[in-house]
């Protein structure tokens, strides 16, 4: 049954490269909380090996099988969903985690990539000529249902990457302009009286989103330091654990979101960029990946995967960098914990699966 | 077909070239960002990192004001200067700091220096004396220069400008413990953070405590502050009416002068607390910024222990008070009615044991009315000896005995009321048919806080309900907005029958009006009734053998009193205790007297213009 061609077709260097970021994420989150007595760093590294081991189970089997059970997962993660909802065993933080014995997992990062197989397993069904507007309204019905919900938890951050993801992963379809336009239009027009449903602290929480300067003791004080920590690293940076902004522990969640601070502190501008390229590399892989995949399932869920780590990293870095508000999006391959990890390390197997199986 | 399908196939690859295309647009701009922030501001933001240059100062906020029910504020806030030092910011050596900041602040060099030492966040103030005097102040700011790291900072400290003025009432400030921070009340809280710890302070903690602001600054490399880059105002706390009236407080505390005791009034038609004195007591100013060891320890080792709220956790047999209740359990388990009569010979036996009435002789046959007003031992005995210990338990737990108030207070004591059940548990023998006959009057193991009976007599007084007494009258916001207004609470309707509370009120005005032994409150023109009760702190022979005037005072007797008025629809029920008073009738009486004299003089209802009538009797 085994074939041999799919060793011969697996895709060593994306492999590689992956190990080699993750790797310098556990080094940066040694340096980050070096001064804290917890081991994230270790941690970090159980986190990187099941991650890997999810990543053999997905690529183990042919990503067209796995689309089979696409909505079969779809739902199993809306129920979970709504399990962390309802208050379910969610550990100590704000409502996201669900806890599975020793640990927990935070569902609606998992949706992400359940949610661009089953927009992948649609458009396989749809045939390609026959771009029409139910193509349009099925996958926002699909998308509306988790996006409700993650807002309900409330983690709005993670609730509005499923936006670019979906609005990608549209284009990549094919779907005409026409259509996309007939649900961004309203969108659009729908948002002032929206704005007004909310509750004045929901809108305070959306101005302070968009301009951190209107929390000067929140948002606006993380922002500026993590400016200073990422400026000061000029261009060598100040060195492995010599990062003062770091060390003083004046960045918030220095080895979760704001990572990126720490290794820009300390491994400056060369560092930055080095850790920039290799990310961009593991993109452009997706791209060619998605360009020579067998089928159009395949194209769209390699698409989608790279639509979603591109979102990830533009909106993290650019908000650690004062591009982009603040919110509470991990760094893939860098940030501490496991869901981010392992969500990012399947999405990885799903592309070497695609390509391995570009031939078969 | 195939043409236009194979044509869209190679758009769709179009748009992957397009949107790869998007990404590296993308990254491009992260770069030139960060090339931006590296490379080009490089030396701005170099600079900012060195000694932290921007930073977070919390600002406190006030705590909120407690008001009278008059709005004469009793609690307000007050500046406090501190003086902290920000061990980063020296410049020069530490020594060279602290040495001439010891002399400026009078602290041991030594104590100064272990302060210094004790882990600490970087870049956090280190408080190094509490509350500056105005000369500190002037020296500390004008040796800024040579003094780096030292500053000067204000925040809101807690002031009671009438000193003890209800003192145990309002309660006191203190920093929070360790243990008090891992409580979830407490989670905004840091150590350091000054909460309330007794009495309202405590009670309603959360509703005066504010918000926190703080400010986002640029500090000099001295840590001088240079600009302000964001700032959020404090929110003040929420303000506190009470149902206190401040003129008739200082007039009780005036009465328990030099005395030690406790004195609680109350409305009897709704709960509410008028006045609540409790003595000795404490000046909660000296608490305010953190009170000194040598005054902690003064107040600790202080025997009469002022910082007890005596109205509420000190709790002593109720003597003769608790005639009372004998006397409705007994018309109500239809043990005798209003006409019944028994005799007082002066003395009362059961099996081996006699018990005397305070009067030699005795009373002679007397019925209920009279039994109160001359409060005779032996028939409460009779009417105790033949309720049995079940009964009197029974009623003197639905009148509120033996259990909390639940007043708006921190840690109110229960008192005690004795059962077979609870000797047997407690102290491992049975019941004595002799105990039972102590209790008819009020001694034995029975023990009650004074809140406990001005609650009973309201409850005698309004009717037979019991409501639970209450302090705070309103919550008010900064802006003297009402936001919360509190009701009366029933706790219970234990509700004697009316022709049982007619009798008891009857007899409690006659021990007033009808030369008993409450005889010292009567005020013409005022319909007082009341009950005198006396607690023995040692036992009868004790004192016996110490021949009559020569009584040390602490041997004397505890001296009760209980009052309501008027004796029909009353508005003031009282309960005063003085400790080591004598006599009910002589120590306590004439406080209860004058303070419900004032209080119809405040009112505006006595004295009368006119002769009053003369009230009614049954």
């Amino acid at each position: 049954m085994f074939d041999r061609r799919l060793i011969l077709h697996f895709d060593w260097l994306l492999l590689l490269i992956t190990m080699l970021v993750c790797f310098e994420g556990v080094i940066v989150i040694y340096s980050a909380t070096y001064n804290m007595g917890d081991q994230f760093y270790i941690k970090q590294i159980y986190w990187v090996l099941m991650g890997l081991g999810a990543m053999l189970v997905v690529i183990s089997i042919d990503y067209r099988a796995w689309g089979r059970s696409a909505y079969a997962l779809y739902a199993i993660n809306i129920i979970l969903l709504i399990v962390v909802l309802m208050g379910g065993p969610t550990s100590q933080k704000v409502g996201r985690w669900l806890k599975f014995g020793g640990f927990s997992v935070q569902p609606s990062e998992f949706m992400k990539i359940t949610f661009i197989l089953t927009l992948a397993t649609y458009f396989k069904r749809s045939k390609d000529r026959s771009s029409s507007i139910r193509d349009v309204f099925i996958p926002l019905f699909l998308l509306l249902i988790p996006l409700a919900l993650i807002v309900k938890q409330p983690d709005l951050g993670t609730a509005i990457t499923l936006i670019p993801i979906f609005l990608s992963i549209l284009f990549i379809a094919g779907i005409e302009f026409r259509y996309i336009s007939y649900i961004v239009l309203p969108s659009i027009l729908f948002a002032p009286f929206a704005w007004g449903l909310l509750k004045e602290y929901q809108r305070d929480r959306i101005l302070v989103f968009l301009n951190p300067n209107a929390d000067p003791l929140g948002a606006g004080y993380h922002l500026i330091q993590s400016k200073i920590a990422v400026g000061s690293g000029s261009l060598w940076g100040k060195g492995f654990l010599m990062g003062t902004q770091n060390r003083l522990n004046f960045l918030p969640a220095q080895y979760t979101d704001f990572i990126f601070s720490v290794l820009s502190e300390e491994w400056g501008f060369i560092g930055a960029l080095l850790t920039l390229g290799l990310i961009l590399f593991i993109i452009l892989r997706g791209t060619d990946i998605a360009f020579h995949s067998k089928d159009r399932m395949g194209m769209v869920l390699a698409m989608g995967i790279v639509a979603s780590l591109t979102f990830h990293v533009f909106i993290n870095v650019g908000m650690v960098t004062g591009l982009m508000p603040i919110t509470g999006l991990p760094l893939p391959f860098l940030s501490y914990g496991g869901s981010s990890i392992i969500t990012t390390l399947i999405g990885i197997g799903f592309l070497l699966n695609i390509r391995m199986r570009r031939f078969s | 077909m195939r043409i236009s399908s194979k044509g869209t196939y190679l758009h769709k690859k179009r748009r992957i070239l397009a949107f790869t295309f998007l990404v590296i647009i993308a990254f491009a701009t992260l770069i030139l960002r960060l090339w931006y922030l590296q490379i080009i501001q490089y030396a701005t933001y170099s600079d900012l990192s060195k000694n932290n240059r921007i930073r977070l100062v919390r600002i406190k906020s006030p705590r909120g004001i407690i008001y009278d029910k008059n709005m004469i504020p009793l609690v307000t806030n007050r500046p406090v200067f501190d003086a902290s030092l920000i061990k980063e910011d020296i410049s020069g050596k530490l020594k060279d700091v602290l040495k001439p900041v010891s002399g400026f602040l009078k602290m041991d060099p030594a104590q100064l220096k272990a302060l210094v030492a004790q882990k600490h966040q970087p870049f956090q103030p280190i408080v190094l004396k509490h509350n500056l005097d105005f000369k500190e102040v002037a020296q500390l700011e004008e040796h800024q220069l040579e003094l780096s790291g030292i500053m000067v900072q204000v925040s809101p400290g807690r002031s009671y400008p009438f000193g003890q003025l209800a003192a145990h009432l309002l309660g006191y400030m203190g920093e929070i413990s360790e243990r008090q921070l891992k409580r979830p009340q407490y989670r905004k809280f840091k150590l350091g953070d000054f909460i309330g710890q007794a009495g309202i302070e405590k009670t309603f903690n959360s509703v005066l405590t504010g918000t926190d602001g703080g400010k986002q600054v640029e500090v000099n490399a001295q840590g001088r502050e240079l600009k302000v880059l964001g700032e959020l105002e404090p929110k003040p706390g929420l303000n506190l009416i009470l149902t206190l009236d401040s003129r008739l407080q200082m007039l009780a505390e005036k009465l328990f002068e030099e005395k030690t005791g406790a004195l609680v009034a109350l409305n009897p038609q709704n709960g509410k607390v008028l006045c609540m004195v409790s003595k000795p007591a404490f000046d909660p100013n000296k608490f305010a910024t953190g009170i000194s060891q040598l005054e902690w320890n003064k107040i600790l080792s202080d025997s009469n222990d002022p910082l007890q709220n005596r109205v509420i956790q000190s709790y002593y047999p109720p003597g003769s008070v608790f005639k009372i209740l004998t006397a409705t359990a007994a018309l109500e388990e239809n043990i005798i009615d209003s006409a019944t009569s028994l005799t007082c010979n002066g003395v009362f036996r059961l099996g081996r044991g006699s018990y005397d009435c305070w009067k030699r002789g005795g009373h002679g046959k007397l019925q209920v009315h009279q039994a109160l007003v001359h409060s005779c031992n032996v028939f409460f005995y009779q009417l105790g000896n033949r309720l049995g210990i079940e009964n009197i338990a029974y009623w003197a737990f639905k009148m509120g005995l033996g259990k909390a108030t639940g007043i708006d207070l921190p840690d109110e004591k229960t008192g005690l009321v004795p059962t077979p059940e609870w000797k047997l548990k407690n102290i491992g023998e049975k019941w004595q048919p002799g105990e039972t006959i102590s209790i008819s009057i009020g001694q034995g193991y029975l023990s009650v806080t004074p809140i406990q009976l001005a609650n009973l007599v309201s409850a005698i007084a309004n009717g037979g309900i019991l409501y639970k007494p209450w302090i705070v009258d309103r919550i008010l916001n900064a802006d003297g907005q009402t936001k919360r207004i509190y009701h009366p609470e029933v706790l219970a309707k234990p509700s004697p029958a009316d022709s049982t509370l007619q009798i008891i009120r009857r007899g409690l005005y006659g021990v007033v009006n009808e030369q008993g032994t409450g005889a010292r409150a009567r005020v013409a023109g005022l319909s007082i009734a009341g009950k005198t009760g006396t607690a023995q702190v040692v036992s009868k022979q004790a004192t016996a053998e110490t021949d009559g005037e020569e009584i040390p005072l602490e041997l004397k007797d505890h001296a009760w009193f209980v009052a309501f008025a008027p004796v029909d629809n009353a508005e003031i029920a009282l309960a005063v205790m003085v400790e080591h008073g004598g006599h009910g009738g002589s120590a306590s009486a004439p406080i209860a007297r004058e303070l419900i004299k004032e209080y119809f003089k405040l009112k505006g209802t006595w004295p009368p213009l006119k002769k009053a009538p003369p009230a009614s009797t049954s």
